[in-house]
């Protein structure tokens, strides 16, 4: 039987709760512990009663995720795009570690604009007008300076 | 299309780590200019630890304009809150030993950082270079309320069961707490973690504590429902100079009790420097210290006692010569550091009598 | 009284003091449409500058900033799905969907109208509670505190959208992760791993950015090409004006609102979130169509915003009265009274009562202002609702890895927005509540603090004081209301057959 993603979530809060708890137990006074072990303890047992409730409706069919037109889209198509968006998102906070948040910001934009077959005039202007905003908001307006990346601290 | 991006992801990537290596080659070499030069020629990032708008961070951006404008060049101030100052200490610490990251702080924070709190801390405080301290504006001392039965010592050793407040657990105003439950040796529980002055002073309003200590300056502002019965440490405060200092109410024969009794003169009174990172050139220190105290300083000053002592700007706080000593006093305070295992052993043994 | 009143009225329309505010007016807009910032950054640096003006110029400036940063942080929240700051995840839930269906003018223009309500409301309501809000303070010891936020979690079980079980997982998940950081009453450092990050705890930017803004803009690459369907998107002024009307329509709920939003901004300590919260949960519990929010119910808009604007003349009351910042900005703002000479608490009131009305009605005169000047500019912010998501998703991006910098300099900063974008879409895609996640994280670590404080100092029947104890009577029968309702409902139908 396959066992649908949402029972993996639940078994993950039942794990990640689990693991809570009983870090919880090392610390060293009373009062460190107690709310986490009384809230920790509600939640597994909420999550045995959801638990028989979700592989109870494993059989049952899905609402498909649709788009903005109506349409359905397939889950393969769905599970395609969330990766994408996670790698885009983790390469690009990498990035923003290694060379600096305003270089990685227009490496970023630009070259997810382009791969999505946004023009590459359109990209580097979206760019620009991107990195002046932030850099008027934030550094003129905030005063708060750019994250400085690992490489160009090195230089 | 794919492999053109590709390409032109790469190109741009290699462009700008030419161009990056080329400014840095073609940046002058600092290890020659004088001073004043080398600081027209870069910026001065001062880092403030402290939360935004909080004093710390207020302090700091009085003065940062004022030292822009005498150093020529620019200064920005980075906020680096988190860990109570770690985060901003740290940060100064391992930063490049060039005299563009300053930071300010409070001497005693430094000390109880690294006492109470092992580990996140990577820096030796004593080994920081200071430039120039803030002389002592504000003194601690014990609050209760207007009408609180507990107007003198000898009442306060006679009560039973008494409460009394701190903030976080060891933070300034807590252990001053604790001090004076074990230096009185009152039958009192002190409750941490109330949320700064005000929360103290809410509280004891409203009869939940009895009694803590907060800063001299916190007083005006909550006249109507507390006043100070002493100060710690053995000298006056020049906001209440009415009010009697601990030594002069009580005599303490151990040299444990002492010790935290001196803590009261030192590390017990918010004591400010402005610091930067070990391994500075000396000409470099030497600089910024005639900037500040000659022409920073003088400028900010009555800001800067508006910011320090809560608004009472009555009494005249600062001379200008203890700016320089200021510094050397901060040092002193931090020689602190090295009794710190004793330290730790008193503090243990009083959170351990006198927790709630 | 009524002479301290005149003047102070008199001097808001000194031309330095309107100036003054109508700058610090735009400045809060600005910021405020900026994801995640809010008004504590702006002030910070801010405050160098304006310390050697008059008090009534420089106070007016900061005031007018701080009053209108959650009413542009509106548009943000429900154009895009992030919230503008952190007192704007209410919003959040009924807003975004509302723009999803097209009725994104609607949404705004019933945010704008509750801001400038609950803003002017709770002026008019400080200047009449003058008076009394020293007792109203003294009365909220730490039992009381505990009742107000215990009430506060109890709006887990109200808000939640769909299964009422996964809704309490949520909020208990919340709490928990609230425990991060360093315990305030011990001392402890809980689940930091040696990390001066986590040292302060999680922050609510991180939580809140990734929970709901990354979720968002996961969700958009998935599912849209804009982030409101064009084909029901309406811009014209009437969807505004529309929105605007439903205020009036929702008067009595929005008076509701606006004295919940400025009671817990008086009280102290009590967190901004808990008033926006509490409103959105007291308008579903008394609506007609309770089950529409959470799918884009107007109300939902409302009775947030209208708490949201609110609270901040309570908070401002508590602070000038009393010394006591009722709310993180307000102490910066107690910062800002002592550089400028004027201390706050009693004194205040004895030597500069015209002062306190000056700052009362320049709130209430930034919120007219702020709503005016917003309404005008949205049909041009309107267009950002046509975006296609393959500009959209770069750039929301570069926004919120910015806007989660300005909490702490850090990458884990970035790195927990990260991991809370996916925890919140799968939250999403599995049916778990955020906003019963982002309520349990706000009032999690409160509950814990003042919980422990009021057993230490009042024993374990803490709760037996006579405000305590009315509370805990409004809150039981707020939750068994729903269930009076239902069977009112059968009765009335057995009733009904019988005769």
């Amino acid at each position: 039987m396959k066992i649908r993603a949402s029972v993996y979530f639940l078994i993950f809060i039942i794990l990640f709760t689990a693991y809570v708890m009983a870090t919880s137990l090392t610390f060293r006074y009373t009062e460190d512990k107690q709310l986490i072990i009384f809230a920790g303890s509600l939640i597994l047992i909420l999550v045995l009663v959801e638990l028989p409730r979700e592989l109870r409706t494993q059989g049952r069919t899905q609402k498909g995720v649709v788009d903005q037109a109506g349409q359905a889209i397939d889950p393969g198509m769905v599970r395609r795009r969330i990766i994408s968006g996670l790698a885009w998102l983790a390469a690009y906070i990498a990035g923003v570690y290694l060379l600096g948040f305003n270089v990685a910001s227009i490496i970023f934009i630009i070259s997810y604009s382009m791969l999505h077959k946004v023009g590459w005039f359109k990209a580097i202007s979206i760019a620009t007008i991107t990195i002046a905003s932030t850099y008027v908001l934030f550094e003129l307006g905030l005063k708060i300076a750019p994250y400085r990346g690992v490489l160009l601290s090195w230089l | 299309m794919k492999t053109r991006v590709l390409f032109m992801l790469a190109l741009s990537i290699c462009l700008v780590t030419i161009l990056t290596l080329f400014a840095w080659g073609c940046a002058p070499k600092s290890t020659t200019l004088a001073p004043a030069d080398f600081y027209k020629s870069k910026t001065v990032d001062w880092t403030s630890a402290g939360a935004p708008g909080g004093n710390v961070d207020q302090v700091t951006r009085i003065m940062q304009p004022v030292l822009a404008k005498q150093l020529g060049t620019t200064v920005t101030v980075t906020s680096r809150q988190g860990g109570g100052g770690l985060e901003g200490h740290n940060h100064v610490w391992f930063a490049e030993a060039d005299g563009t990251h300053l930071n300010l702080w409070d001497s005693f924070a430094l000390v109880t950082e690294l006492a109470f709190e092992p580990g996140s801390a990577k820096y030796a405080p004593a080994k920081f270079s200071y430039i120039i301290g803030f002389p002592q504006t504000d003194r601690f001392m014990f609050f209760v309320a207007k009408d609180s039965p507990y107007t003198t010592i000898e009442k306060l050793k006679s009560g039973k069961n008494l409460k009394m407040g701190g903030t976080s657990p060891t933070g300034g105003y807590s252990m001053a707490t604790y001090s004076v439950a074990s230096l009185l040796g009152l039958d009192a529980k002190v409750l941490v973690g109330l949320k700064g002055a005000a929360d103290i002073a809410l509280r004891i309003a409203q009869g939940e504590i009895a009694g803590a200590v907060m800063a001299a300056s916190q007083g005006p502002i909550y006249a109507d429902k507390l006043k100070p019965i002493f100060g710690l440490g053995s000298k006056r405060s020049p906001l209440y100079p009415d009010v009697p200092a601990l030594s002069e109410l009580a005599k303490f024969q151990d040299p444990v009790q002492n010790l935290a009794l001196k803590l009261g003169d030192t590390a017990f009174s918010p004591l400010r420097a402005v610091f930067t990172g070990p391994g500075v050139p000396q000409e470099r220190i030497d600089y910024l210290r005639e900037i500040f105290s000659k022409k920073v300083i003088p400028e900010v000053r009555t800001d800067l006692q508006k910011a320090f002592s809560g608004g009472q700007t009555t009494v005249d706080l600062m001379k200008l010569e203890d700016f320089i000593s200021g510094a050397n006093v901060t040092r002193d305070t931090l020689a602190y550091w090295n009794e710190r295992e004793q330290l730790k052993k008193i503090f243990d043994k009083m959170i351990a009598d006198y927790r709630m | 009284m009524i002479d301290a009143f005149l003047q102070g009225t008199a001097a808001v329309f000194q031309p330095t003091v309107l100036t003054a505010m109508l700058a610090g007016t735009v400045i809060g807009l600005v910021v405020g449409i900026i994801p995640a910032v809010g008004s504590l950054e702006a002030m910070a640096i801010l405050i160098p500058f304006v310390f050697r003006l008059p008090p009534e110029v420089g106070l007016g400036f900061l005031v007018a900033l701080a009053s209108v940063v959650f009413t542009s942080g509106s548009i943000t929240t429900i154009l895009v799905g992030i919230p503008g700051t952190a007192t704007n995840v209410a919003t959040l839930i009924d807003g975004f969907p509302m723009n999803q269906k097209g009725e994104g003018a609607r949404a705004i223009g019933a945010a704008l109208t509750a801001s400038m309500f609950g803003g002017v409301v709770a002026v008019a309501m400080a200047m009449i509670m003058i008076p009394v809000v020293v007792p109203l303070v003294m009365a909220f010891r730490t039992p009381e505190m505990v009742v107000v936020i215990l009430m506060g979690l109890m709006f887990i079980a109200v808000v939640t959208e769909g299964s009422r079980i996964k809704g309490i997982i949520s909020g208990l998940l919340g709490i928990i992760l609230a425990m991060v950081g360093t315990n305030a009453l011990t001392g402890t450092l809980r689940f930091t791993y040696g990390t001066v990050f986590l040292r302060e705890g999680i922050g609510l930017i991180p939580l809140v950015l990734g929970a709901w803004g990354v979720a968002s803009l996961l969700d958009l690459t998935v599912t849209g090409q804009t982030s409101a369907s064009s084909t029901l998107l309406k811009t014209k002024l009437s969807g505004v004006m529309q929105g605007a009307k439903d205020v009036l329509l929702h008067k009595w709920m929005a008076l509701r609102s606006a004295v919940i939003g400025y009671i817990i901004g008086v009280i102290p300590g009590v967190g901004a979130p808990l008033a926006t919260f509490m409103a959105y949960g007291q308008a579903k519990q008394i609506s007609k169509n309770p089950e529409q929010f959470g799918h884009g119910c107007v109300e939902g808009v409302i009775a947030p915003e209208t708490a949201n604007n609110a609270k901040e003349a309570g908070a401002l009351l508590t602070t000038m009265v009393f010394g006591i910042p009722g709310s993180a900005d307000m102490a910066i703002m107690m910062g800002a009274f002592f550089l400028l000479g004027v201390i706050p608490g009693p004194q205040m009131v004895k030597e500069h009562l015209p002062l306190a009305f000056t700052l009362l009605i320049g709130i209430a005169f930034a919120n007219i202002v702020g709503g005016v000047l917003c309404f005008l500019s949205v049909n041009p912010l309107m267009k950002v609702a046509r975006i296609s998501v393959r500009i959209l998703f770069p750039l929301v991006s570069v926004v919120i890895i910015a806007a989660a910098f300005t909490q702490q300099m850090s990458i884990y900063s970035a790195v927990a927005v990260f991991t809370f974008g996916i925890l919140g879409f799968l939250m999403k895609m599995f049916g778990y509540s955020r906003t019963a996640l982002t309520l349990g994280f706000v009032l999690g670590g409160l509950f814990e603090h003042y919980l422990y404080q009021a057993l230490k100092l009042h024993g374990p029947l803490f709760f037996l004081t006579p405000i305590s104890l009315i509370m805990i009577a409004i809150m039981v029968f707020l939750l068994i209301q729903p269930y009076i309702n239902s069977l009112k409902g059968a009765l009335g139908r057995l009733h009904t057959r019988g005769g």
